[in-house]
């Protein structure tokens, strides 16, 4: 009985242990592999969040370093429409930085993806567009507040002073940026 | 009785060491699981405090204002109800707001508004 003892586990010791150790495994597999929906639903949604932070200081650092007034025959700051909003801005030059270059930016939406086109100082026909972020719902651009200085004899020449950005239809989120430093 | 503990382990040998192993997997389970929770309320918070902040940009625009009101906006992720609160300041020509998230006390946002 001793000599038994000794050489290993009786069957039913290894069954209990086998059935305990399974059951343990299989409830921490299930576990894991929870974690690991919750990690990749939680990457995408940080991912999303980090990429409007990016599309909302972007757009506001453009509006606050807009300049008033007519830049080429036209408004500095205008929205052609819903869907398109022009900015003129100054930026650092990146050679000189005591030298502040005037830009045009054109934001421009389409269908939900919002583009940002970038021209060149020298040549307005060369640009840069690049889509900054894609929301996948109904997005417009809405002046919210007409700059009350006139910058233009011309009457319709309107240079707005708040813009706002509203995204979806019927839950609608707002973001409000204020125009220039004023 | 000696041979017996060199050979093998005991069937309670087995089941303590499984138990603290099951232990251990679910605290890293549980301490995983809160680390990415939190970065999710992290990115949600931040993204809200845009949407607060644009409200703020909205209610500097209105002519007339309350003292003390509840109000509600939607962000990403859901409906947030906060509170708006004006008060004066020093100068009399400036006001401040102060906005409250509800059942958050510990954030709040403030702003001042020019009543030129």
């Amino acid at each position: 009985m001793i000599k038994k003892r000794l050489k290993g586990f009786s069957l039913i010791e290894i069954i209990v242990v086998i059935s305990i150790s399974s059951i343990i495994l299989s409830s921490l597999f299930y576990l894991f592999s929870n974690i690991n929906i919750l990690n990749k639903f939680t990457t995408a949604k940080t991912e999303k969040s980090i990429e409007f932070a990016y599309f909302y200081h972007l757009i506001r650092n453009d509006l606050s370093n807009s300049v008033p007034g007519i830049i080429n025959n036209e408004n500095s700051i205008y929205l052609k429409d819903q869907n398109n909003l022009v900015i003129n801005r100054l930026i650092l030059n990146n050679k000189n930085p005591n030298i502040k270059n005037l830009i045009k930016i054109k934001w421009h939406n389409e269908n939900g993806k919002i583009f940002r086109t970038q021209y060149s100082f020298a040549n307005i026909s060369e640009r840069n567009r690049k889509l900054i972020i894609d929301i996948n719902e109904q997005v417009s651009f809405k002046m919210e507040k007409i700059n009350e200085q006139r910058f233009s004899n011309v009457e319709d020449v309107i240079t707005p002073s708040v813009i706002s950005i509203e995204i979806g239809k019927n839950k609608i989120k707002t973001l409000t940026f204020k125009v220039g430093n004023s | 009785m000696n041979n017996k503990i060199q050979n093998g382990f005991t069937i309670i040998e087995v089941i303590v060491s499984i138990t603290f192993f099951s232990i251990l997997a679910s605290s890293i389970y549980l301490i995983s699981s809160f680390l990415i929770a939190s970065n999710k309320i992290v990115s949600e918070d931040y993204i809200s405090e845009l949407f607060y902040r644009s409200y703020m940009e909205r209610y500097k625009l209105k002519d007339n204002y309350k003292s003390k009101f509840e109000d509600s906006l939607y962000t990403f992720s859901n409906k947030k109800i906060f509170k708006i609160e004006v008060s004066k300041t020093p100068n009399s020509n400036i006001l401040l707001i102060r906005l409250n998230p509800k059942n958050e006390p510990e954030r709040n946002f403030t702003t001042y508004m020019s009543k030129f």
